[in-house]
């Protein structure tokens, strides 16, 4: 999209179709502005600097899994695990840290599970060619299952300072949760932009055989990409117990999930594949933190919540689909 | 490709193979409609749960399977999977395969009166658990929710003074047992403490959300009184939020999770009231057990559930003029396991009802 658009908004171009070509580039940020412009306009406490800083915070671990998700996504698979997968990593954190591990050795258990998630999906659907779909959803019932064994070790919480600290600190204000969720986001811009992986990612998703029948890797880069998945799932796991101090099985659920894929599908990746950008990602991130803050902020009554945020979210999605189609109807 | 093709759909023919082995490998469907016929002459229990995905049903199964033994009972658990269509005929096949009684989670405690009915017209006798179904000669085991959330209510109203702000942490709507404990809790709040304005949030059980919405509610709110939360699981996100802004407020919460123990001994916590899975799993199978072998109860029998506090909590219960006798978290932590000394066979059909 940002290339087609980019290529539309060359200086030769009219004035109205630059216009057009910079609202579909920026559609993401464009409906975040409107939103905050819309909640300011029904209370402005609601953009308060607090609040600004709450729907930050809020953000983190929905940008982190988002991300996962959208390079999943990006690649044209799909991993339904994700959700219960992050539950997973965080008891394995906070069992490591109740066992009295240091927690260096907590923290690579952590990532290892991850990564063994992601590596059992990469290879379902790689080697034994199942469909994203059925393979996620058969780990996804498989890590509940975990979950529940691991959740034997009942709440635990945490007291570990360098943890606490990740959760706790606010250099000039800005929480330190949200600066290594920045840090994580450039990293992955980074490896979609310049690496081979993030070549090979769009490749993937954009036209998988026309890549086998160039000799690329196909089969060992959808193992990665599920890889990279499954350690932005144990990323996830990490800022979450950090945030919430506490690790119970319920940490992370399927709302979790729910709200990383709306997230990545509002920030304007493709279910389809080949399509999506770190920066759309956060966006929506962003937008579905704003939306939950901001039904607190107002006062929603508890009745009414679920019903508007699911509204909300909705319209942002048309609002995003309809702009994108008056671009493919002008295009042609 | 065409062989990855291949592969997969012999993975998916073996993934399906598995399934449904594993599914037979569960209960069967009998034949036999004698009472008890599928257990080799033991009593016979079966229990249809709401589902076994989440931990408090699973301890539940794992306390109901421990004081089976007790009573000399088998017991066979089936997962609805929420599904109220799946629900029904788990308890028709527990019909037909003999069960003495069938203990019932209800997912729609409407929508399972026919069936409940049907059961106790075949002979079987039918419990439903924490809910009051409208059957004809159904027993509901029964918590005293309502009354332990008016408790509740009083003790944090008093503790406050009777005006503030006071968040309020719920689960969901529509689910029971959170619904049961909010009515209570805000009807006892608009009646008795009018002065108080309640904040109520759902969290959907989920103890991220639990943080964050107590982070906003705090930040828009830094004269919040006092917290209340239906569940240990929300109560712990919400104390660390509470202490990571240097507040000094009190809570009331609900369930008896140990973790919460050492937040209750330092006087943060003033009340927390214990069920407990393990307690309920083996109350309720303590129940059907007892009626399986002939013992008579009323139809509506509550569980023994206790207040938690440490000294500032039970002077706050005293403050609040309510006549409550509190544990330790002491005595709660050998309560919250020791179900078997509670329930098992040697208490009195007597023990297994209060009021």
């Amino acid at each position: 999209m940002s290339a087609v658009a980019a290529t539309r908004a060359t200086p030769a171009a009219p004035a109205g179709e630059r216009v057009r070509a910079l609202i579909v580039r920026f559609a993401p940020q464009l409906l975040l502005i409107l939103l905050l412009i819309g909640v300011a306009l029904i209370n402005p406490v609601t953009i308060s600097p607090n609040n600004l800083v709450n729907i930050a915070l809020n953000a983190v671990p929905i940008a982190v899994l988002g991300l996962g998700a959208m390079w999943i996504l990006i690649a044209g698979g799909l991993d339904l695990s994700a959700g219960f997968g992050v539950a997973m990593c965080a008891l394995v954190l906070g069992g490591g840290i109740q066992q009295g591990q240091p927690l260096v050795v907590t923290l690579l258990m952590c990532i290892a599970a991850g990564l063994a998630l992601g590596l059992i999906n990469g290879l379902l659907v790689s080697v034994l060619a199942m469909p994203p779909f059925i393979a996620t959803l058969a780990t996804m019932a498989a890590v509940q299952g975990i979950v529940l064994l691991l959740g034997k070790q009942g709440t635990v919480i945490i007291n570990d300072p360098v943890l606490s600290g990740l959760g706790s600190v606010r250099p000039l204000g800005i929480p330190l949760l949200v600066i290594v969720a920045a840090l994580i986001a450039v990293a992955v811009a980074a490896l979609a932009r310049w690496s081979r992986f993030g070549l090979y990612t769009y490749g993937l998703g954009s036209n998988k055989h026309a890549m086998a029948a160039r000799g690329a890797p196909v089969l060992s880069q959808t193992l990665l990409v599920y890889l990279f998945g499954g350690l932005m799932v144990a990323l996830t796991a990490i800022l979450l117990v950090a945030k919430v101090q506490i690790v119970d099985t319920n940490i992370a659920n399927t709302n979790l999930l729910l709200d990383a894929f709306a997230a990545t599908i509002i920030g304007g990746t493709s279910l389809f594949g080949g399509k999506g950008s770190v920066i759309g990602t956060i966006t929506g991130a962003v937008i579905i933190s704003l939306i939950s803050t901001s039904l607190v902020v107002l006062g929603v009554s508890a009745e009414s919540v679920n019903f508007f945020k699911g509204v909300t979210i909705v319209g942002a999605v048309m609002i995003d689909a309809a702009i994108r189609f008056l671009d493919k109807r002008e295009s042609a | 490709m065409k062989i990855f093709r291949s592969r997969g759909l012999v993975v998916a023919t073996v993934a399906l193979a598995a399934l449904l082995a594993g599914c037979s490998g569960g209960s069967q469907p009998g034949t036999s409609s004698e009472p008890g016929s599928d257990s080799g002459g033991k009593p016979s229990v079966g229990v249809a749960e709401i589902n076994l995905s989440l931990p408090f049903f699973v301890q539940m199964e794992e306390a109901s399977q421990a004081i089976a033994k007790d009573y000399g009972v088998d017991v066979t658990w089936q997962s609805a999977d929420g599904s109220i269509e799946k629900q029904i005929s788990s308890i028709e096949s527990f019909v037909a395969q003999g069960k003495d009684v069938i203990l019932i989670d209800p997912i729609n405690a409407d929508a399972i009166v026919d069936v409940v009915n049907k059961a106790s017209d075949a002979g079987v006798k039918v419990i439903t658990m924490g809910n009051k179904v409208g059957g004809e000669q159904n027993f509901n085991t029964l918590y005293p929710d309502h009354d332990n959330w008016v408790q509740s209510a009083r003790v944090i109203g008093n503790a406050v003074g009777g005006k503030g702000k006071v968040l309020f942490l719920i689960g969901a709507v529509g689910n029971y047992v959170s619904d049961t404990r909010q009515k209570a809790f805000e009807e006892t709040m608009a009646a008795e403490f009018p002065d108080i304005e309640v904040i109520t949030q759902p969290t959907d059980f989920d103890s991220s959300k639990a943080g964050s919405v107590t982070q906003t509610v705090i930040s828009n709110n830094p004269d919040l009184a006092a917290v209340a939360s239906i569940s240990d699981g929300l109560t712990l996100p919400a104390i660390k939020v509470v202490e990571q802004a240097n507040l000094d407020i009190p809570f009331v919460s609900n369930d008896g999770d140990a973790a919460i123990f050492p937040y209750i001994d330092s006087g943060r916590v003033l009340t927390d009231v214990i069920t407990g899975s393990y307690r309920v799993g083996a109350w309720n199978t303590a129940v059907a057990a007892r009626l399986a072998t002939g013992a008579s109860f009323d139809n509506d029998l509550f569980m023994p559930t206790y207040t938690i506090a440490a000294e500032k909590g039970a002077q706050a219960v005293k403050d609040a003029g309510l006549d409550v006798a509190t544990i330790t978290t002491e005595e709660a932590t050998k309560l919250a396991t020791d179900y078997v000394a509670e329930f098992g066979k040697a208490k009195s059909d007597g023990d297994m009802t209060v009021g």
